[in-house]
C-alpha cells in the first residue's frame, strides 16, 4: 500500500516522528544506562557533572539545574517525570504517533511499542525498578530494537520506510553531534595533551553512549586516544552511528523519496543533504569539524521538520 | 443455556461438559491472559477526564455464546430480508414516497425525523444501496424466539469486537473451538471491501476506496484503523481529503489522488460543514457537492437515520409487507408511539413497567427503564413526553434471555443481545454470527459499551 508514492502526506509525517521519537529514546536510555553503570567509578562531583552534560546532551538543561544536580533524581526525573525530554515522554509521543497510523504498521510493531509504554507507565507508579535503574533501561533499549528489528524485517522498503529511515538518521546525527558537542566543550584540551587517568572514565562513556566502544577498540585497539575517539564518532564510514555514516544514509533516502515522488528537481532539503555528507567524509582537521556538524545538522533539522 | 435446570441443550453439552474439567484458577487464567491481550493490542477507550490518559480494556468474557446453524439460518433469511425492504424504503421515500401517499406510514413521522435529509430528495445512490452496512440488535424473547429491537442503520460499529473477540477465543480455548465445528468469521473484511467496491460511481472498475474517520480521539478509532489495515486501504481523517470541481482527491506525498467510495465513520451531521453542520472540523468542504454530482460514494448513504428512527421502526413489519408482498421472518418488540394519543395514555398510566426512550438516541442514553426508575424519573420523562411525544417511544420491560458469564471466579448467568453485521452490495452477506454484548451488572439490562456493558465471542454452528 505504501509502495510507489500513493502514501497520504499525514501517515509520512507520523512514520517520520515515529521513527524520530523511538530513536531518541533508545539514545536517552542508552544514556541514562551507561551513567548509571559508570557511576561507581565517579566522585560525586564528576557525577555531578556527568548529569548536567546528559541534560546538555538531550538539549534539556533548564536554569535551575545548571548547578549541582543529584544525579538519582535526574535519573528518575528523565524516564518518568513529567518533562518533554523524559524517556515516558518520548515513547508516549511515538506511540501517539504510531496510532494514528495503526493501519500501516504490523500488529506486532504496534503491540511491541504499546507493551513498552504501559511498562513505562508503570514504571511511574511503581518505583521499585529504582533499585536496579540500569534493567529498566536495558528493557527500553532491547524493546527498541525489537520494534526496529520487526519494522526491518516485514515492512515494505517504500515510502513509508524511507521516511522512517530519514528520521532515523537524521535524529541519530543530531544526537551523537550533541554528546560530541558538549564533551569536547569541556575535555577539549585532551585533544591536545592525551587522556588523563581521571578522565579516561569520561571518554569511555561517551564510546558508551554512542554505542561504539566495541567498534572503536576493533578499529583502533584498546588505547583510548581522543583524537582517535573522535574521528571514529564522526568520519568513519562503515560504523552506523558516525555523523558520516548517518550523512549518507540521510541523502540517500532523500534521494529514493525524490524518486518515488517521481520529483526531478533536488529540494532544498536534498542540496542541504548534499552538502552535509561530503563534509562529513572529506574534511580533514578533526577537531573544527565537529563544532560545524553540530551545526549542520541543526539547520538541517529545521529545514527537514 | 438451560433448558431445565441443570440440562444443559444439545448445544452448548460439549462446552458444559468441558467447563466442568477446569479448575477455576484455570478459567481465571485464562481470562488473564484474554485481558491481556486486549491491553496489548490497545483494544482500549480512555477514561475521560483522566489527565494521565488511564486506557480500560473493553470486558470481554470468557464463555462464548452459541447459536446453532438451524436458528442462524432463520436469522439470516430475517435479516436479508429486512435490509432488502429498508433500502427500498429508504429509496422510496427520498424519491416517489408510495409508501406516504398510501398512507402505511404517516407522512409527518417521516418529515419530523431529524435525521430525514431533504438535501437527499430525488438525489442517485449507486446501486440504490442506501444501507451498505448495517448492525441490526436482536433479542431473545421468553418464547426463544429472536426479535428485532434496533436497526442501526447510519454508522454501526463493534464489528471490530466481533473479530478481536474470536482472535482471543482462538488463544485462550483453541481445542473447545477445534472441537465444535464454528463457522469463520475471518472474512468479513474481504466481504466489506467488496461490499464498498459495489459502490464505484459511475461503474469506475478499480476504485480507490478510504475509511474516513473522524479521527484518533474518536472512540471507535481502534475499529477504523483496524478495518483499514484488513482491507489494505488509507484511512483518512477530513483534513487529509479536499474537493476540487466536484471531485474528491487525498492529499499523498506524490500530490493529488482521486477517491471514488468513501467508507465514512462520521455522522451525517459532520460530513460536510458547507452542506450541514458548519462548525464541524471533521468533514470535507464541498464532499456533498461531489456527492450530488455522482463523482463520489458514501457508505453508508446521507440521511438513512431516518429508517432507523426508533419510532419508524413501529412500522417496519409494515415496509416489509409493502414493498416485498411478504410476512416479516424476524419480529418486532412491541412498541408503543407516544404521538398518538390513545397509546400515549396507556403508556403514561404503566410507566413502571415500560421502557422509554427517546428515538434519535444510541448507546442507552436517554432512557427509562420503568422498574428499575425511581418515582421521580418517571415524573421527569412524563414531563418529558408530555413536551415532545413524538420524540419517544415505549416497550415492554423484555425479559432479555441470559448466558453462563465467568464473574469473579463464578459463573453466572447474565442478559445478552446480539448484533449481527449485514453487508449489503451487489450480493447481500452476513457473517455468521455477530457482536454478542452482555449487561454485566447483576440484574442489568443495559448491555451499552458506555453503560457497563461487555462483550463475549459468539458460535454460530454449521
Amino acid at each position: 500500500m505504501s509502495g510507489g508514492g500513493q502514501m497520504l502526506s499525514r501517515v509520512a509525517d507520523h512514520l517520520y516522528w515515529l521513527s524520530r521519537y523511538l530513536e531518541r529514546a533508545e539514545h536517552t536510555a542508552r544514556l541514562l544506562e551507561i551513567s548509571v553503570t559508570l557511576a561507581a567509578d565517579r566522585t560525586p562531583e564528576s557525577q555531578s557533572r556527568q548529569g548536567v552534560r546528559i541534560l546538555s546532551a538531550l538539549q534539556a538543561l533548564d536554569a535551575q539545574r545548571a548547578g549541582l544536580v543529584d544525579f538519582a533524581l535526574l535519573a528518575v526525573d528523565l524516564t518518568v517525570g513529567d518533562r518533554e525530554e523524559s524517556l515516558l515522554a518520548c515513547v508516549s509521543h511515538a506511540r501517539e504517533n504510531a496510532r494514528q497510523v495503526r493501519e500501516q504498521i504490523s500488529v506486532d510493531m504496534w503491540e511491541e511499542l504499546n507493551r513498552l509504554y504501559l511498562r513505562l507507565q508503570a514504571a511511574r507508579e511503581d518505583r521499585s525498578w529504582q533499585e536496579q535503574p540500569e534493567d529498566l533501561f536495558r528493557d527500553v533499549r532491547h524493546s527498541v530494537y525489537l520494534f526496529k528489528g520487526m519494522t526491518s524485517s516485514t515492512m515494505v522498503r517504500g515510502e513509508g520506510w524511507q521516511y522512517m529511515e530519514l528520521a532515523r538518521f537524521l535524529e541519530r546525527s543530531l544526537n551523537t553531534s550533541m554528546l560530541l558537542d558538549v564533551h569536547l566543550r569541556e575535555f577539549h584540551d585532551s585533544l591536545r595533551t592525551g587522556v588523563e587517568a581521571t578522565e579516561y572514565v569520561e571518554w569511555l562513556s561517551l564510546l558508551r553512549c554512542c554505542a561504539s566502544f566495541d567498534a572503536y577498540v576493533r578499529a583502533h585497539s584498546g588505547s583510548i586516544r581522543p583524537l582517535h575517539v573522535v574521528d571514529f564518532l564522526v568520519l568513519d564510514a562503515q560504523f552506523p552511528r558516525s555523523l558520516r555514516f548517518s550523512a549518507d544514509r540521510i541523502e540517500e533516502s532523500l534521494k529514493h523519496l525524490a524518486r518515488l515522488a517521481g520529483r526531478t528537481q533536488p529540494a532544498r532539503v536534498e542540496r542541504l543533504a548534499g552538502c552535509c555528507a561530503p563534509r562529513c567524509s572529506s574534511c580533514r582537521s578533526r577537531t573544527c569539524c565537529t563544532a560545524t556538524c553540530c551545526r549542520r545538522s541543526n539547520t538541517f533539522d529545521d529545514s527537514a521538520a | 443455556m438451560f433448558d431445565v435446570p441443570g440440562q444443559p441443550r444439545a448445544h452448548y453439552a460439549a462446552l458444559f461438559e468441558q467447563l466442568g474439567t477446569l479448575s477455576v484458577a484455570e478459567l481465571e487464567r485464562r481470562q488473564q491472559v484474554a485481558d491481556r491481550a486486549f491491553l496489548h493490542q490497545g483494544i482500549t477507550f480512555t477514561v475521560y477526564g483522566d489527565s494521565r490518559g488511564t486506557e480500560r480494556i473493553f470486558p470481554y468474557d470468557l464463555l462464548p455464546r452459541i447459536i446453532t446453524g438451524e436458528e442462524w439460518q432463520r436469522l439470516e433469511r430475517g435479516l436479508m430480508q429486512r435490509i432488502t425492504a429498508l433500502n427500498l424504503f429508504l429509496r422510496d421515500i427520498y424519491h416517489e414516497g408510495r409508501i406516504l401517499r398510501e398512507g402505511v406510514v404517516p407522512r409527518d413521522l417521516i418529515f419530523s425525523c431529524p435525521h430525514y435529509r431533504r438535501e437527499m430528495r430525488s438525489l442517485r445512490v449507486a446501486g440504490d444501496r442506501y444501507v451498505s452496512v448495517a448492525g441490526t440488535d436482536l433479542v431473545r424473547l421468553a418464547d426463544g424466539q429472536f426479535a428485532v429491537l434496533e436497526d442501526n442503520l447510519r454508522v454501526p460499529s463493534g464489528v471490530s469486537y466481533m473479530l478481536a473477540n474470536r482472535a482471543v477465543m482462538k488463544r485462550t480455548f483453541s481445542r473447545l473451538l477445534a472441537r465444535h465445528s464454528v463457522r469463520s468469521i475471518d472474512h468479513y473484511a474481504q466481504a466489506l471491501l467488496r461490499t464498498l467496491r459495489d459502490l464505484s460511481p459511475q461503474g469506475r472498475p478499480n476504485p480507490t476506496v478510504v475509511l474516513l474517520t473522524p479521527g484518533v480521539f474518536n472512540s471507535a478509532y481502534f475499529e477504523h484503523a483496524f478495518l483499514a489495515r484488513q482491507m489494505g486501504i488509507e484511512l483518512v481523517e477530513g483534513r487529509d481529503l479536499f474537493v476540487h470541481d466536484n471531485v474528491v482527491y487525498m492529499r499523498t506525498t506524490s500530490g493529488a489522488k482521486r477517491v471514488d467510495v468513501i467508507y465514512r465513520r462520521v455522522d451525517d451531521d459532520f460530513v460536510d460543514p458547507l452542506a450541514f453542520r458548519a462548525d464541524s472540523q471533521l468533514g470535507v468542504t464541498g464532499l456533498f457537492n461531489a456527492y450530488r454530482a455522482g463523482n463520489v460514494s458514501l457508505g453508508n448513504a446521507i440521511g438513512t437515520g431516518v429508517a432507523d428512527d426508533k419510532a419508524v421502526y413501529a412500522y417496519v413489519p409494515a415496509i416489509i409487507k409493502f414493498y416485498l408482498d411478504e410476512d416479516p421472518i424476524l419480529g418486532n418488540v412491541e412498541t408503543y408511539l407516544l404521538g398518538d394519543p390513545v397509546q400515549r395514555d396507556h403508556v403514561l398510566q404503566h410507566l413502571p413497567e415500560l421502557v422509554v426512550k427517546a428515538v434519535g438516541e444510541s448507546g442507552g442514553y436517554g432512557m427509562l427503564i420503568g422498574p428499575h426508575s425511581t418515582a421521580a424519573q418517571r415524573a421527569q420523562f412524563r414531563d418529558r413526553i408530555l413536551a415532545n411525544p413524538r420524540n419517544y417511544i415505549a416497550q415492554p420491560t423484555l425479559d432479555l434471555s441470559c448466558a453462563p458469564c465467568f464473574i469473579d471466579q463464578h459463573v453466572e448467568p447474565r442478559h445478552i443481545d446480539l448484533r449481527p453485521y449485514i453487508l449489503a452490495g451487489e450480493k447481500t452477506v452476513i457473517v455468521p454470527g455477530g457482536l454478542t454484548r452482555v449487561a454485566l451488572r447483576r440484574g442489568s439490562l443495559v448491555v451499552n459499551s458506555s453503560q457497563g456493558g461487555g462483550s463475549k465471542d459468539t458460535w454460530v454452528l454449521e
